[in-house]
């Protein structure tokens, strides 16, 4: 009977679709602004930053994101490798790699994320929401003379995000999976 | 046991792995500092960002233009007004001039107009949002509604004008922007 790992599989789709999805769709944006004067979209695909239509990009920036784009292609090529060949002997080296990338993308996008967002704080004294809407005060040193002023920012976590998590748990699965589809003497 | 060929195998594919991940990271960010090789600054710093430290912001001018004239827009100009004695009602039409090279909406513009005394007169509002398209001049008008106060103040001076009152509570809502004035601001010029 030929062995495959199904989850593996699946897991290895699943991450081909995020690919696709995050190019297109962030994880997280930052809308500032109502109507919008400005908006922040991270992933880790994709990272960009709008101000009044001008869009700004740093190379070092799109550098990093096609590192993370063509590293989850690759674990998602691996995955797919050892999801039809799980017990072969050189299996367990191609999973262990495959599996942890979506994991390592993930914590890394929500480190980076809820590390934003409290660097803001603490810098600037600035509170943006991590989801949901909400009025943030100018520091004062900005703000007109006599006067005080907020500006609307709204943030929320897009489908692809959840979607990344999915692929987290699908990957986990596959890892746990393996157990049952192969002997444990070649179980490493 | 593994023989000798599958752990030759094991090697070359744990070899590979790694070159694989080092390649996806090391290609990229080599392009990129292959892009920027002449100034590597603009490695990190977006060229918009660059031309904002440098004090150049006419990008985000209709015209490009290098006189970067905000007034314009706070500071609208008057053009015209009405009164309608029965309902109690004014409106003022001012000129906005939008000098960004993006659309704007105007929310909201709310104020209160008082006496010298501190009475309140009157109130003020932007009867519907008005969206400013990039580059061009938008007429607004605000309407207000005067109270009883305001009738028995006007209807007791001898020559009444408006030099006297002031707006207070002035908030500005320009694409969720909101600017409060704390400071009452006394009109200049008769409005009659």
């Amino acid at each position: 009977m030929i062995k495959i790992n199904h989850l593996a599989l699946a897991a290895a789709t699943a991450i081909l679709l995020l690919i696709v999805a995050s190019i297109y769709v962030p994880w997280w944006t930052l809308v500032i602004g109502n109507p919008q004067l400005g908006i922040a979209s991270f992933s880790p695909l994709n990272l960009n930053f709008q101000l009044l239509g001008i869009t700004m990009t740093t190379p070092l920036i799109w550098a990093l994101n096609t590192s993370t784009l063509l590293t989850l292609l690759l674990g998602s090529l691996v995955l797919l490798f050892y999801g039809v060949k799980p017990d072969k002997p050189y299996s367990p080296k191609l999973l262990s790699f495959g599996y942890k990338i979506p994991l390592y993308a993930v914590t890394l996008f929500i480190v980076e994320i809820v590390g934003l967002v409290a660097v803001a704080k603490m810098a600037l004294g600035v509170d943006f929401p991590l989801m949901g809407s909400a009025a943030i005060s100018f520091p004062s040193s900005i703000a007109p003379a006599g006067a005080t002023g907020s500006i609307y920012v709204a943030a929320a976590f897009e489908w692809p995000f959840y979607l990344a998590i999915a692929v987290v748990v699908l990957c986990v699965a596959a890892r746990f999976y393996h157990k049952k589809t192969v002997p444990a003497t070649i179980n490493h | 046991m593994l023989d000798i060929r599958e752990e030759n195998i094991m090697q070359v594919i744990a070899i590979i792995l790694v070159l694989m991940s080092l390649g996806t990271t090391i290609v990229p960010v080599g392009a990129a500092v292959y892009i920027c090789r002449d100034d590597l600054s603009t490695l990190f710093v977006p060229p918009e960002v660059q031309q904002i430290i440098e004090g150049d912001i006419s990008f985000f001018f209709a015209d490009n233009s290098t006189d970067m004239d905000l007034s314009s827009f706070i500071m609208p100009t008057y053009v015209s007004s009405t009164v309608d004695e029965q309902t109690k009602t004014f409106t003022v039409t001012v000129n906005f001039t939008n000098p960004l090279n993006y659309d704007l909406t105007l929310n909201a513009i709310n104020a209160d107009a008082l006496n010298q005394e501190g009475d309140e007169l009157a109130t003020i509002q932007l009867s519907a949002p008005v969206t400013i398209l990039s580059g061009n001049t938008q007429l607004v008008t605000v309407s207000g509604q005067w109270n009883q106060t305001a009738e028995d103040y006007f209807n007791n001076q001898t020559d009444p004008d408006f030099t006297n009152i002031t707006l207070s509570n002035i908030v500005i809502d320009v694409n969720g922007i909101i600017i409060s004035n704390d400071q009452s601001i006394t009109l200049e010029g008769e409005l009659r």
